[in-house]
């Protein structure tokens, strides 16, 4: 008698671990935060003046992050950092937008974030409410920002961090100040395997 | 005071002597550079690194190009980022002070005009020792291109002879 060749089923097995792997616990460099209710509708105007809701971008992974252009160094690097991801994405920077919402909408006039945002890629819209638009949407995205007057300037605190949103528009994945591109390039192609 | 040109270009080495009595301080400011800006922008920062033989500290930067300049501290206090002025900023003997993005930077506060890549920016630091006595000393920075990464930058700039 013959032992069973057990090879085909060491095969089944592999298989199936790493299908279980990528359908249920599909890890990301940032944190998972699908299962929060984070996020929601926009509804606020773009740096053109046309209003912006998560439809418009629907088929399309979403980075979004916070700011203002007065920032010297937070902001920019940010920006530099959306830039990178998108080179290192290639042919899939297609199916990335990228959106960058002011919290200081007073001095963050719509022409200066027209002239400012496209500067570091001219795909990258730039979003602009009224300061209870800001309100909502910091509110509904867990951004925490304030600003104060300061002998005479304006100093503005808020949160770094930004969200990697999926092609249907949910807040899928928390995104650190310290990530790299390639960490969030890498959570980008993840979410573009998905819905 | 002596200037010497550093390898690239852009980078700019002003030295300085702070004293003509024995004990010679010398100050170097390197890789000084400025972040663009666009019309309409009045502020943005100034980076450099800053070397001393003593013990000094940063008292104040002054720029043509800006109606106020201040020495600011970027902290991150849970995930909210924050940009305080300081007084003034200790340069220790001998250890580099990286003004760089992550840190301190220079603040340039009302700037009237966009600043383009390529231009360059007089700054001028004013420093004091433990005796008081204050020195300055002027740098060109070069205004690099906001969709410029800083990284870009710093690989040139660590080069020596």
């Amino acid at each position: 008698m013959h032992l069973p060749n057990l090879s085909p089923w060491l095969l089944v097995l592999a298989l199936a671990g790493q299908l279980g792997w990528t359908s249920d616990a599909r890890a990301f460099n940032g944190k998972d935060v699908g299962a929060r209710r984070i996020g929601g509708e926009l509804n606020v105007s773009d740096s053109s003046g046309v209003r912006r809701k998560l439809a418009d971008f629907r088929g399309k992974a979403v980075l979004i992050y916070f700011g203002y252009t007065h920032c010297p160094d937070v902001c920019p690097t940010t920006l530099l950092r959306m830039n990178e991801v998108l080179g290192l994405l290639g042919a899939d920077a297609a199916r990335v937008q990228v959106l960058w919402m002011t919290v200081d909408p007073e001095r963050d006039t719509r022409a200066l974030l027209s002239n400012y945002v496209p500067a570091f890629n001219p795909s990258f819209i730039a979003l602009r409410g009224s300061i209870e638009e800001t309100h909502r949407v910091t509110h509904a995205y867990e951004i925490q920002y304030q600003i104060l007057h300061y002998n005479g300037q304006v100093l503005v605190d808020h949160s770094a961090h930004g969200y990697l949103l999926d092609r249907t528009g949910k807040v899928r994945v928390r995104l650190g100040y310290d990530m790299t591109a390639e960490q969030i390039a890498e959570d980008v192609r993840s979410i573009l395997l998905g819905p | 005071m002596k200037k010497t040109l550093g390898p690239a270009r852009w980078a700019l080495f002003a030295v300085l002597t702070v004293s003509a009595t024995a004990s010679m301080a010398e100050v170097t400011v390197s890789d000084p550079w400025i972040r663009g800006t666009v019309a309409g922008q009045s502020e943005t920062g100034a980076f450099m690194t800053i070397r001393s033989t003593e013990k000094l500290k940063l008292m104040r930067v002054s720029s043509p190009v800006a109606q106020k300049v201040e020495i600011h501290k970027m902290e991150m206090n849970q995930g909210v980022m924050r940009m305080r002025p300081m007084n003034d900023l200790e340069i220790p003997a001998n250890s580099a002070v990286a003004l760089e993005p992550g840190s301190f930077h220079v603040m340039l506060l009302g700037v009237s005009k966009p600043l383009t890549a390529g231009e360059k920016v007089p700054l001028t630091l004013q420093f004091r020792n433990k005796e008081g006595k204050t020195v300055s000393t002027t740098v060109e920075a070069p205004v690099r291109p906001l969709n410029e990464a800083p990284g870009d930058i710093k690989q040139h700039g660590d080069m020596k002879h």
